[in-house]
């Protein structure tokens, strides 16, 4: 027999019953990849977040009225001057709306970004060292996510006073143990694996086949995971401005112009603007994130 | 499983010792000062009063000082005085925390009774016009500002259509049954009191509902997730070899299998509860842990605050230690190992 | 051609696709079989033949996304294709059982091992109520499962390997069918389990008077077990016929590289004798310990994973270990790696003790000490391409300048016979072979002295095995290369090693060159693995 492989055709992958072809997707080439990424859930979610995007690019010029200043008789209901009508203080509420967006997105991506990093390196550090560096950065974990999210986020920012920036951190507070537990997890998982074995067999340093060999296989789930929170922090962001603990007034945070909304409960408009177009970035955030977590098949934490 | 049980029974001191000492420390490294509400924004200018309350309250010690305290106190059950209501912040937790429970236990069963039938129902008719109505609406419900939503069914069923009772736990005028459970649905039945169950209950419907839809959402998502999966198990092939039809497999096998794990969401799902109240009962003037709160955060009132984190994380850990013992008892292979 | 009327079973030129991302792709193409009652077929192939798929076929469970294309299966007279589901489910566990291949996943984990046979006979109405488990508990013993009536309220997961699968073969003959699908049944099962559940199955069929449809991947095993034979490729029936035709006869090519390819302990050795050398590895009463934690309060006890095993590697030999799951044998090649600690034992590398070190001496008995593992699928980082993968040891060990180790990677790539192109690709745009010989080719970058073979040709298809077995021998030729070569395949291991030894609970039983050990093994374990190979001849009933 020949030394030549290929002198026999091997069975072709093709071959074996789809039914049993792996579905993860790192076996998968990057263009079968991309067609999947291409369903209507994900366009559509992607197409509404763009939209906010060039919101937030162009809110300045999209804005017809200032969104600080009287522009109209007060609690006006809208009218083709006024889309959302105008608030208790007369500011128009569509205004309002498209400035709050650079409020609300920016800071709920920073808080995501900042908790993943935290997160993440708590996580990789614990779960690539283990022992009782390990032990005690998951007890600390474990304390954090045993604090009700909203309680930990009121105290700090009773604490610290109130303000986004503040809201801002209680969340980063909250959310990075998430991060923590997800990474270690796919960290343990994934440092077991044959590659990386033989990488330590090469004699590879730990931390150069943590960066090379082990992190970046766990960036699929992180990623998809942080999509997911994206929205549920938008929220926590309104929320705690709508508590009075976010972002104060006259700033057309949308939580806050809530609250001025229930203030003045019958002027339906007051609280619908803002909510509308917070139901509509979280629901586009959660249709990419659900979509993104089918693609890549990633395990539902269940949380 | 009993070991793993133990465990956690073991780490549960040090967890609330966490929460006790984070909530201490952050509510004490307030910036401003916690004497207004004590005392009052008038008697400020008052040195003698300031002195007084200063004093009363501990504030002159040392802030290691005042922990130390606060941990012996708190060994014997004592959370210390809330600075606003002047009363025992246990007692005020004691209070509220009934009006809480209602809500929370009856967002709970709704959450978990139909998000499991929709997420069964929408893996049954996979790909059809069912399964994407409920996949839709899950993700809807899962999106939805709580707060939010609360005004828009105040505004169309209270304020326009008049079909919906007014915010609260019961109309005005109506005397509350008498207490035993602290649940007006409860205790109203247990009285015997008909037309006061259906007040309270009819009360009680709205934000309930609404508490629960982040969690019905998540729920029926993963009924649907976990029903597809089980689906295409290995057994679930040989369940059909043995010559069981597509529905018996369904019933017999997959269903037990699939709904498994909504129970570890039961104990994750506390925290999500708790955020739900907090939002809810400011709505719905819901006279709660929620409310207190919010109240205590906005007020600065340090030993309510904690009283209320030390509550949360009491709740989450108890919520978390009966979802393991509840998953020990349905899964033989977490029973033995 | 028409059907055949004796026949039990008849498929007439059957065609199955499913339907993927990459549009239509048929697994089966025109295949034709019968079984006549009281026979066994078997079915044999490799991986993508679509074996697995045709018998799916027959009693209608193929995956969601599968559909037969043409053809017909005619079963006892009546066609299945035409069969509405209602009927099936009447045929489907009365009339033809099914033997899947996984014990551990085709059972439901939440239910009891008992319950699932007796299901068998209450969705036929067969019985119900007390009737039903007396029978399950009967059906248990016949399997051979002890104090059965205890055991019937079990759960799956209390039961070992081999156990489930008797339970498995319990509720594929609960109703006597008339057709038992057995699908790799034993596959996932160690070879002395394997034959003890086979012979069960054997004698359970023929009083029963059942007959089998037996798919495999081992030639020698249907050899053994069957009365007739198909073979598959890329979902063709390349050829079938009386097993003693088929072997002795073969008519098609791929037949016959198929049989000339399967390893057995008939097959030639690879190497020659051991030449007399200095050994590069010496290992002296290693031991290895985990603590386990058990009872309720969570003691530590300390389990012996690997218990005072010593043996040498002579320079440019290879040394077998071979042993069933759970022998420890792979603990040993890690700890030989370097990659485990040790707890008790010495191990030396060119004379000198390399137990306790760390660094650069560490660093440096890395160049001299390299592995290859069992999965090609894990073995390679899958956001690298080949020549990253190959170049990565270079680099760690900053071999040369980077044009070098450019033509080092090609030079390498070369060496295991593939076409240095190859380094441009990704891992998952190779096959399993083509994998495993760059992993092969990650091993040699540093020029080791020893190469530890975990598993390393246990995954692979048969064809493919014994083109890697052939470059691996001709590589230590080439290369002077000492292999530590692990293995629970002992076929595979006499083709391959110089010096064999054989492992059972962490101890080595017995050791000696290939022919002592397999021509006249001494330890009764050793018999025991030996005589639980198929030979490739039907024992005579």
């Amino acid at each position: 027999m020949t030394l030549i492989a290929g002198a026999l055709p091997e069975a072709s992958p093709l071959g074996t019953a789809p039914s049993q072809v792996p579905l993860d997707d790192e076996r998968l080439p990057l263009r079968a990849r991309l067609r999947r990424l291409a369903r209507p859930q994900i366009v559509l979610g992607a197409s509404v977040v763009l939209v906010w995007l060039l919101v937030i690019a162009f809110a300045g010029l999209l804005a017809p009225h200032d969104p600080f200043a009287a522009s109209g008789g007060r609690l006006l209901p809208p009218s083709a001057d006024h889309l959302f009508g105008t608030d208790s203080l007369g500011r128009d509420v569509f205004s309002r709306v498209l400035h709050g967006a650079r409020l609300s997105l920016p800071v709920a991506a920073v808080a995501i970004v900042l908790a993943v990093l935290v997160g993440s390196l708590v996580g990789a550090v614990a779960g690539f060292f283990g022992g009782w560096v390990d032990a005690v950065l998951m007890r600390l974990a474990d304390i954090t996510m045993a604090f009700p999210s909203i309680l930990l986020a009121m105290a700090v920012a009773a604490a610290l006073g109130p303000g986004l920036t503040n809201a801002f951190l209680a969340i980063t507070a909250v959310w990075w143990p998430i991060y923590a537990r997800l990474v270690r997890g796919q960290i343990l998982s994934i440092k077991e694996r044959e590659h990386v074995l033989a990488a330590r067999a090469i004699g590879m340093r730990r931390t150069a086949i943590l960066r090379k060999h082990v992190l970046p296989h766990a960036l699929t789930p992180v990623s998809v995971n942080a999509t997911m929170d994206l929205g549920q922090i938008v929220i926590l962001v309104a929320s705690l401005s709508f508590l009075g603990l976010g972002a104060l007034p006259p700033s057309p945070e949308w939580g806050a112009m809530i609250t001025d909304g229930a203030a003045n409960f019958y002027q339906w408009w007051i609280a619908a603007g803002p909510g509308i177009a917070m139901v509509s970035v979280v629901l586009a955030v959660n249709f990419l994130g659900d979509g993104l977590r089918d693609v890549f098949d990633v395990k539902n934490r269940g949380r | 499983m009993l070991r793993f049980t133990l465990r956690r029974l073991a780490l549960m001191p040090l967890l609330l010792w966490g929460i006790v000492t984070i909530a201490f420390f952050l509510s004490r490294s307030v910036s401003d000062n916690p004497l207004a509400t004590i005392v009052g924004e008038r008697n400020l200018g008052n040195p003698e009063v300031v002195a007084a309350a200063t004093a009363r309250w501990g504030l002159d010690k040392s802030l290691p000082e005042q922990y130390w305290l606060y941990l012996t106190n708190l060994l014997h059950g004592d959370l210390g005085t809330s600075f606003r209501t002047k009363s025992a912040v246990l007692s005020d937790l004691g209070t509220r925390l009934p009006a809480t429970a209602e809500l929370a236990l009856f967002a709970l069963v709704i959450a978990l009774v139909i998000g499991t039938l929709l997420g069964v129902v929408a893996a049954r008719r996979k790909g059809g016009v069912v399964d994407g109505a409920v996949r839709v609406a899950a993700l809807v419900g899962s999106s939805l500002p709580v707060f939010w939503v609360g005004l828009v069914f105040l505004f169309v069923f209270y304020a326009t259509l008049g079909i919906a009772p007014s915010p609260g736990r019961l109309s005005a005028r109506v005397i509350p049954p008498p207490d035993v459970t602290g649940l007006y649905t409860v205790d109203a039945l247990l009285a015997g009191d008909w037309p006061l169950f259906v007040d309270a209950f009819e009360h009680l419907l709205m934000p309930a509902f609404i508490m629960s839809l982040a969690l019905l959402g998540t729920v029926a998502r993963l009924v649907r997730s976990q029903m597809l999966e089980e689906q295409g198990a290995d057994y679930v092939r040989t369940a059909r070899a043995k010559g069981m039809s597509r529905g018996q497999v369904l019933d017999r096998h997959v269903l037990k299998n699939a709904i498994t794990p909504v129970v570890t969401l039961v104990g994750v799902s506390v925290g999500l509860l708790i955020m739900g109240a907090v939002l809810i009962e400011t709505i719905f003037s819901w006279n709660g842990i929620g409310t207190y709160a919010v109240e205590s955060s906005r007020a600065l009132d340090f030993p309510a605050i904690t009283g209320v984190c030390l509550v949360g994380g009491v709740l989450f850990l108890v919520g978390n230690l009966l979802t393991d013992v509840a998953y020990a008892t349905i899964d033989p292979r977490v029973r033995l190992s | 051609m028409t059907a055949d009327t004796g026949a039990l079973l008849d498929v007439r030129d059957l065609s199955v696709a499913f339907r993927t991302d990459r549009g239509d792709v048929e697994a089966v193409s025109g295949a034709s079989l019968t079984v006549h009652p009281g026979q066994t077929v078997a079915v044999v192939g490799e991986s993508g033949s679509g074996k697995s798929t045709l018998t799916a076929a027959v009693n209608r469970l193929l995956a969601p996304n599968g559909r037969v294309t043409s053809g017909t299966v005619t079963f006892a007279g009546q066609d299945l294709l035409a069969r509405s589901e209602r009927q099936m489910n009447a045929v489907r566990g009365k009339q033809i059982g099914l033997v899947p291949q996984d014990p551990m996943s085709n059972l439901n984990p939440l239910r009891s091992v008992g319950s699932q046979i007796a299901e068998v006979l209450t969705v036929h109405k067969e019985a119900r109520g007390r009737e039903a488990k007396r029978r399950a508990v009967e059906l248990l013993e016949r399997v051979g499962i002890t104090d059965a009536a205890r055991r019937y309220g079990q759960y799956p997961h209390e039961f070992s390997g081999g156990m489930r699968q008797r339970v498995l073969i319990a509720m594929g003959l609960a109703l006597r069918p008339q057709l038992l699908i057995a699908d790799e049944p034993t596959s996932a099962l160690d070879v002395t389990v394997q034959k003890r559940v086979l012979d069960q199955l054997d004698e359970l069929t023929a009083t029963m008077g059942t007959a089998v449809l037996l798919v495999t991947h081992d030639l020698a095993l249907a050899a053994e077990r069957a009365d007739h034979v198909v073979v598959m490729r890329r979902g063709r029936v390349v050829e079938q016929g009386s097993v003693h035709d088929v072997l002795t006869a073969p008519t098609a090519d791929y037949t016959r590289l198929l049989i000339a390819a399967a390893p057995s302990l008939a097959t030639e050795s690879l190497v020659g004798p051991a030449a007399e050398a200095d050994p590069v590895v010496e290992v002296r009463g290693l031991r290895k310990e985990y603590a386990v934690r058990s009872g309720a309060l969570g003691r530590r006890t300390p389990f012996t994973a690997v218990d005072d095993v010593s043996f040498t590697i002579p320079r440019g030999t290879t040394v077998g270990i071979v042993g069933e799951s759970g022998s420890g044998k792979s603990t040993v090649a890690k700890m030989v790696l370097k990659l485990e600690d040790t707890t008790a034992g010495e191990l030396l590398f060119g004379g000198k003790p390399v137990t306790g070190i760390s660094g650069a001496e560490l660093f440096a008995f890395r160049r001299r000490v390299q592995p290859v593992f069992q999965n090609p699928y894990a073995a390679l980082d899958s956001r690298y391409t080949v020549g990253d993968t190959v170049r990565e040891p270079l680099d760690v060990h900053d071999v040369g300048t980077p044009a070098e180790r450019r033509a080092r990677v090609a030079e390498l790539l070369s060496q295991v016979a593939l076409d240095p192109e190859i380094a441009r690709r990704y891992p998952h745009e190779l096959s399993g072979g083509q994998r495993q010989r760059v992993a092969i080719a990650r091993a040699l970058a540093l020029e080791p002295d020893v190469v530890v073979l975990d598993e390393a040709v246990s995954a692979l298809d048969v064809l493919v095995q014994a083109q890697i077995l052939e470059l691996l021998v001709s590589l230590q030729q080439r290369l002077g290369l000492s292999y530590l070569f692990i293995s629970h395949d002992l076929a595979v291991v006499r083709m391959l090693c110089h010096v064999v030894h054989v492992m059972k609970a962490g101890a080595v039983l017995e050791s000696g060159s290939p022919a002592q050990l397999f021509d006249q093994p001494q330890h009764p374990y050793t018999q025991a693995l030996l005589a639980a190979i198929p030979v490739g001849e039907a024992t005579p009933a």
